[in-house]
């Protein structure tokens, strides 16, 4: 009897690990056959505020991915955007940046990114210009 | 030879087939899958963590050895455990970091896998349970 437990234990335990295993594996899957556009940033639209040497940003983020990603933080030299939850499309936000801001925004000189992928595994990624 | 030598032997093997088993499951298996795509830096870990094998067998020995005896009922509990916290070593910690080269960038990855490494060590510990009751029958009807 103890012995159908004790299997029944391991083969539990394998479901488990696999089920909650899944959507990391999923991600990866997703970032390894598309790494450049698989999470993508780009600024839309600039409306320059020269009185305040500021600039409106409209920016776009893109996700491809299948598994839903939560508490989407991106950051820049002197800016940041949040987003609770991100699924599959295209997500706008706009934002008021100074000018030295955004030129670093503009060049992905260095940007980094958290996130949770399907709110279970907390993922930081840093970007960084090279030369 | 004594039937009591050849049974001592036969434990033997048995404690060192279970403890590569056990070794090929939380030093290898789980690692391999959990990191997935990572296969070239988990070579480079497996091999750091090759000495881990000697423990495993030698608590594989041990649990065999004291098979029947009642230390041996905390003792399967613990070694679950201590595979499990090998296996946490091996991941360091559940931290897991790469760096990829996408001219011209540089990019770091972190990726935080606490939470599964902490169920693997319940459910191991909830296993070495289940097999240490196992134990208590024999023990307790010896």
């Amino acid at each position: 009897m103890l012995t159908v437990v004790k299997v029944g234990i391991a083969v539990l335990s394998a479901l488990i690990v696999m089920t909650l295993l899944s959507p990391l594996l999923i991600f990866l899957v997703d970032v390894i056959t598309n790494p450049v556009s698989v999470i993508q940033l780009r600024v839309e639209r600039v409306k320059y505020d020269v009185h305040n040497q500021s600039a409106k940003v409209e920016l776009s983020l893109t996700y491809s991915g299948s598994i839903p990603l939560t508490n989407v933080s991106i950051e820049w030299l002197g800016g940041s955007i949040h987003f609770d939850e991100v699924r599959k499309g295209v997500y706008r936000k706009t934002v008021t940046v100074s000018i030295e801001s955004l030129a670093a925004l503009q060049e992905l000189r260095l940007l980094s990114m958290s996130f949770s992928v399907g709110g279970l595994y907390p993922v930081t990624v840093s970007l960084r210009k090279t030369g | 030879m004594s039937t009591k030598v050849i049974d001592i032997i036969k434990k033997l093997i048995y404690g060192i087939v279970l403890g590569i088993t056990y070794y090929l499951l939380y030093g290898y298996l789980l690692p391999t899958v959990i990191l997935g795509f990572t296969h070239a830096e988990l070579e480079v870990l497996t091999l750091r963590f090759l000495p881990y094998l000697g423990l495993f067998i030698s608590l594989g020995i041990v649990e065999e050895l004291l098979k029947n005896h009642p230390i041996s009922i905390p003792f399967r509990m613990l070694t679950k455990v201590i595979y499990a916290l090998i296996l946490v070593a091996i991941l360091n910690g559940g931290i897991i970091s790469t760096t990829l080269n996408i001219e011209p960038y540089i990019m770091s990855i972190r990726i935080n896998i606490t939470l599964l490494l902490y169920m693997i060590v319940i459910l191991s510990l909830i296993y070495g349970v289940i097999d240490s009751l196992s134990i208590v029958r024999k023990v307790t009807r010896s």
